[in-house]
């Protein structure tokens, strides 16, 4: 088993070299410059290319890179915050995201739970439908359009929670948009655990258990929901991530200074170091989490270990 | 008194609970796998009426943008912000044109002129708009659909069966791709390409299908190890042969509704494109685009983001009772629950 | 299912009209003066303006910033020789006088003796040539390192490394500690004008060496010598300043400006206005959608931003060999395109305080040097719109070029709202008249690279813009002499025009202010009406409300908006 996971960490690390690779080129291909384009010379452009290194070919810069890396160096913005290192603007802003991204996972995975559970609970009754109806609503308003609702009769009319994000108080405001982001996760958690759940309360054992005489509901917490909770580990942790990255919008929307955000200006800007930073972070988390469903799974069920390894 | 000599009649026995029912055996006809899905389907009402509003929608899809003088792009100047107004219903008290409690178009002297949807902030008629968006956002949602099963599934059945080497290399390859940001992948592409309908297309053919692929494989997986395939193995037959006559079938329901469920996200993922400006170029409309349009109006008026919102939602709402039909009927033991 | 449909049509539609209702009593709420705002502020007397900042801070460093946010940044904490007055003249603010020497070319100033910077130290005369040096200095790779030499600045020129000048050569001596000395090479009459632009604010030199790297990069890090400081900066999120008791008017500001201004950066439109609703901001931009409904509320109101949208037509640079192009060298083409456009609807469709454009110089951005009057009132409304006419020069040139026209329209997608619609406007009023116009929206940078030099001018006509960097019309006329390889991506090539640019920047006009004047008026008309080289079609508005509990921040077309002088009232 260690033998297997030191496999896996190693395979991890290639991939992400080769993901920054890809990165570097990409913004390679990008057009335009990081710079005030619109009133710069060609000369003055020469000079900025000069001072930050841009006019090395890209294998040089990419090596300068990774050595800049391990020592915690991510270069200097060129357009969003000038010359200001690209680690000290994730450090603050990445926190929140985190913030906001598990206040969302969190708020969906229960109300998923419970939507789904309800549902499987009553397969095929009018609150079944309801609960899928829920769910569908969830998945087909666009979150920013329930960001803002959210915004306009919570915060503003009702005047419960604060219409922006407040430095003062992070957690109070960011329930809204943690709400906001969360309707998707929800949806998703929802759909799956009414599935699972109802895969789990036909399956012999829970009739085993249930004609014992156990009551309903620590048949329910206990066996069937333990079995369910396996897979719906595996979708959310995928989920985290793309919250992370999805949350650019609702970021906008609160004034919330977080990484989603960031990313976005950087590739508009054309902020090269900006943009890579924001993106490896997101590709670490996401091949972490790969890493760890993986594990995970090789761990539940030996079988797949198996015929991985091949 | 022996057995023997005792006679039963009929009437000896009484059912203890059903009574007057008769056990007989009864010769079903023999139906095709595809002829079961299809009659488990039609089973489900919420699944059929779905189907029934997916094809309404594509119609309108089709013949909406005609259906009036206006086009996607034509402005009329003077006529901005009307509120939806349709002959003879506006008579019931909806879509009438009021605004705030007055009648926008007797306000401007309009007599003769009906917006269905109303008009947009440049004159725009929505009608138009919302139909000639949602043919947009459904080509979206067909293009996922077809790079789904035609890359991602091929994918994770290749990658899955063959395992090995290869199926390390093909996942390394998988989470690279879905590594980066797909953000940072359309902002590129919509670059390169124009940016728009081929360029999402693009970053789904690039990245759409690795959800699938995913399931794709693990459904390999599970099957592989069934004792049917390795009776099929020994009997000598090809990989190719053993992937696509006796792994895929197995795995089709289960690829079908992810595939299903894919469409919501394509379109999704354009709608969130637009918002950011990076969605189809304008004047022409998609889904998403007129629903990020009319977010910005959405507290001054509010039709404007209603209508494709609703427009939305019910295809959503459509497709996804779509998929939970489908999978229910390739799952029979779904059926009898 | 048939309840499922029930069920959601319904619950969306009431969203909806729930929407609509509470929309009118918001607009109520804040017609009758915010009566739904929190008592955040009853109790104690208002002591803090907050801000909305619609985009962030970029940098603190007078020689890096380029933004319009970053130079509001500097100008409350910074301050320059001279600062902007409420109508956008220049007055003394460092400097405590200042002489010219007969001929224009000398300036001599005498720095205040309280002037100081915030850790004690006094303003020097050297601090400004520091500061010049460093702009010009190729290893700070300042965008603005250019602008001393349209200053007229005695060697200004010496950025570029080609020029075999050092930036020790720059015109600017400390005669002591506190006379600096500026010399011209000739006159120019927007030179005190832009030494209220932070790029000639002052840089302490020992503060700066020290910090290296950091300079300018956290609160710690900035020093500070105009009336306010930072006392936090959190980019993304928001910067803070106080009144600084080491302004040489400090008691002044002390008693009639606001003890503290925070600047909230809020990019969201939506949210942004009902943060202000609810009393948590004092001034709030609008977007077009919400002017309607807000255009009652106390405290509206439209300002003109100095940007003027126009047309760049590529009619002579056209190294790709496009059809459309080709087309645009045909003067009845050029024309037809000019009076297609309905320039007072498109801008009034834009509902954000937008005005059409009368030529390519905004109005209020300079006054005639003898009376004052505004250049757009001297030279008049030299577009017009008349379909007539221009179904006319469109036959015209339909029958010269023997086939219909098709263009391609290059614009921004990521430069604001307005400029999509104003391209989707633009497109409609240009078929009306014949044309065929396929839109190719591309992000700024993209836009620029395709019609600049980098891809040899790939485009037929560009929806661009040009802000002016001072309050002349000179910075506008500059773009589209045929030297200029830069900015004339259309590769504009007229003898006549430059003659008459040169005459009033170079020739005539140096020696007479109102021969380079006319020398402008009549180069506009041979740009615009004449040639048709270039088409102007709107310049950009804000709309704004700003609280009725302060005095509006200064706007100027032109230079640095001033939130220096805010009151609470």
């Amino acid at each position: 088993m260690k033998k297997y996971i030191l496999k896996r960490v190693l395979i991890s690390i290639a991939t992400l070299l080769v993901i920054i690779l890809i990165l570097f080129i990409l913004m390679d291909l990008m057009p335009g410059t990081p710079f005030n384009d619109e009133k710069l010379t060609e000369v003055q452009l020469a000079l900025l290319y000069q001072k930050y290194g841009l006019d090395k070919p890209l294998l040089v810069r990419f090596f300068l890179y990774l050595k800049n890396m391990i020592t915690g160096d991510l270069g200097v913005s060129y357009a969003i915050n000038k010359n200001f290192p690209i680690s000290e603007m994730i450090k603050g802003r990445l926190g929140i995201s985190l913030m906001v991204g598990a206040m969302a996972m969190i708020f969906g995975t229960i109300l998923g739970l419970i939507l789904g559970i309800v549902a499987a609970l009553n397969h095929n009754t009018w609150i079944d439908n309801l609960c899928s109806v829920i769910s569908v609503i969830g998945v087909s308003v666009p979150s920013y359009v329930c960001a803002l609702l959210l915004c306009y009769y919570v915060a503003f009319k009702l005047q419960l929670l604060p219409i922006l994000y407040n430095q003062t108080a992070p957690f109070k405001s960011l329930i809204l948009p943690a709400l906001a982001l969360s309707v998707s996760p929800t949806a998703n958690v929802a759909r799956f655990t009414r599935s699972e759940m109802i895969d789990v309360l036909n399956s012999d054992y829970i009739s085993l258990v249930q004609s014992k005489g156990i009551k309903n509901y620590k048949v329910i917490i206990k066996h069937a929901l333990r079995n369910t909770m396996i897979p719906i580990i595996t979708v959310t942790g995928p989920l985290l991530v793309n919250l992370l990255t999805g949350s650019s919008v609702i970021e906008r929307i609160f004034g919330i200074p977080g990484i989603g955000l960031l990313m976005i200006s950087g590739i508009q800007q054309n902020d090269y170091n900006v943009t890579i930073a924001c993106s490896f972070i997101y590709s670490v988390m996401y091949i972490a989490v790969m890493l760890v469903v993986d594990i995970l799974y090789g761990i539940i069920d030996p079988r797949i270990r198996v015929s991985k390894e091949g | 008194m022996s057995v023997k000599d005792h006679e039963f009649h009929e009437d000896d026995f009484l059912f203890a609970h059903e009574e007057g029912k008769k056990l007989v055996d009864q010769t079903f006809k023999a139906s095709s796998y595809w002829k079961d899905v299809w009659g488990n389907f039609k089973k489900n009402k919420g699944a059929l009426i779905g189907a029934i509003i997916i094809v309404i929608i594509i119609l309108f899809a089709l013949i909406g943008p005609s259906m009036n003088e206006h086009t996607y792009k034509s402005i009329i100047h003077g006529q901005e912000c009307l509120t939806p107004r349709i002959p003879l219903i506006e008579k019931l008290g909806i879509f009438n044109g009021y605004y705030k409690g007055k009648d926008q178009y007797a306000a401007k002297g309009f007599k003769d002129i009906y917006y269905w949807f109303g008009s947009d902030t440049q004159g725009r008629d929505i009608f138009t708009r919302v139909w000639s968006g949602t043919r947009v956002s459904l080509v979206i949602a067909f293009a996922a659909v077809v790079v789904d099963i035609f890359i991602g599934m091929v994918y994770g059945l290749v990658s899955g069966f063959v395992g090995g080497k290869v199926d390390i290399f093909m996942q390394r390859v998988a989470e690279i791709l879905n590594g980066i940001p797909t953000l940072v992948v359309v902002t590129l592409l919509g670059i390169v390409l124009k940016p728009g309908v081929s360029s999402i297309i693009f970053a789904l053919i690039l990245t759409g299908w690795i959800g699938m692929e995913r399931i794709a494989r693990a459904q390999v997986l599970k099957v592989k190890e069934q004792e049917y395939i390795l009776a099929s193995t020994t009997l000598g037959a090809s990989k190719f042969r053993l992937i696509f006559s006796e792994v895929l079938p197995n795995i089709f329901g289960q690829v079908i509704i992810t595939s299903m469920f894919s469409i919501p996200n394509a379109i999704f993922l354009e709608a969130y494109l637009s918002f950011l400006g990076l969605g189809v170029p304008a004047p022409l409309a998609s889904l998403g685009s007129l629903v990020s349009d009319g977010y910005k109006s959405m507290t001054t008026y509010p039709h404007i983001l209603i209508i494709p919102v609703v427009v939305l939602g019910v295809l959503m709402l459509c497709f996804n009772l779509f998929a939970d039909g489908l999978r229910d009927a390739f799952d029979p033991k779904m059926l009898n629950k | 299912m048939k309840k499922v449909l029930t069920i959601l049509l319904p619950l969306l539609l009431t969203v909806g009209c729930g929407g609509s209702a509470a929309t009118s009593n918001a607009n109520g709420a804040s017609e009758s003066g915010t009566a739904n705002a929190p008592a955040a502020t009853t109790g104690d007397a208002k002591t803090v303006v907050t801000v909305q900042a619609p985009t962030p801070v970029i940098s603190m460093d007078t020689a890096i910033a380029t933004d319009g946010t970053s130079f509001i940044a500097q100008t409350m904490c910074i301050s320059g020789l001279m600062e902007l007055d409420e109508n956008g003249l220049p007055v003394e603010d460092l400097a405590e006088s200042y002489t010219v020497s007969d001929d224009g070319l000398v300036y001599t100033f005498k720095i205040r003796d309280n002037a100081n910077w915030s850790n004690g130290e006094p303003v020097t005369a050297n601090d400004f040539v520091y500061a010049w040096q460093r702009v010009v200095n190729p290893d700070t790779a300042s965008d603005y390192n250019w602008i001393f030499e349209t200053a007229n600045v005695l060697n200004g020129g010496c950025y570029d490394p080609e020029s075999g000048l050092e930036p020790e050569d720059l015109g600017v001596v400390a005669i002591d500690d506190k006379t600096l000395e500026v010399t011209l090479v000739a006159p120019s009459g927007f030179f005190l004008g832009l030494l209220a632009f932070p790029t000639f604010f002052p840089v302490n030199q020992k503060f700066a060496e020290e910090k290296g790297d950091q300079f300018a990069l956290s609160v710690d890090n900035i020093l500070a010598c105009g009336p306010y400081k930072l006392i936090s900066w959190d980019p993304g999120y928001s910067f803070e300043f106080e009144l600084n008791e080491g302004y040489w008017d400090a008691s002044n500001y002390a008693a009639k400006y606001a003890p503290k201004v925070v600047f909230r950066e809020i990019t969201d439109t939506q949210t942004a206005l009902m943060e202000y609703q609810s009393g948590n901001l004092d001034t709030v931009t609008l977007s077009g959608e919400q002017v309607d409904a807000n255009r009652d509320a106390e405290g509206f109101q439209n300002r003109l931003a100095g940007y003027l949208f126009y047309l760049s037509l590529n009619a002579n640079n056209n190294v790709h060999n496009r059809a459309g192009a080709a087309d645009l060298a045909n003067l009845n083409v050029r024309k037809a395109i000019s009076y297609a456009i309905d320039r007072e609807t498109l801008a009034a469709s834009l509902n954000d305080g937008s005005i059409a454009a009368g030529g390519i110089i905004p109005v209020a951005l300079a006054g005639n040097p003898n009376t004052g009057a505004d250049f757009r009132d001297d030279a008049g409304t030299i577009t017009s719109y008349d379909v007539d006419k221009a179904k006319e020069f469109y036959q015209k040139a339909v029958e010269e070029l023997g086939h219909e026209v098709t263009l391609e329209l290059l614009y921004g997608t990521d430069e604001g709202d307005s400029i999509i619609k104003a391209a989707e406007q633009i497109q409609f009023f240009l078929e009306e008249v014949g044309f065929t116009i396929n839109l190719n929206g591309k992000p700024k940078k993209e836009r620029l690279d395709l019609a600049g030099n980098a891809n040899e001018h790939d485009y037929d006509f560009m929806l661009t813009r040009w802000g002016p960097d001072y309050a002349d019309p000179q910075t506008y006329m500059d773009l589209f002499v045929s030297t200029n390889t830069s900015n004339n991506d259309g590769g504009y090539n007229s003898a006549e025009y430059d003659a008459l640019v040169f005459d009033a920047e170079s020739g005539a006009g140096i020696s007479d202010s109102s021969v380079r004047w006319k020398d402008f008026i009549d180069a506009e008309v041979q740009l615009v009406e004449t040639d048709a080289a270039i088409v102007p079609v709107f310049q950009a508005g804000g709309a704004m409300i700003i609280s009725p509990k302060i005095s509006s921040p200064e706007f100027h077309s032109a230079g640095v908006d001033s939130y220096r002088h805010i009151v609470i009232k």
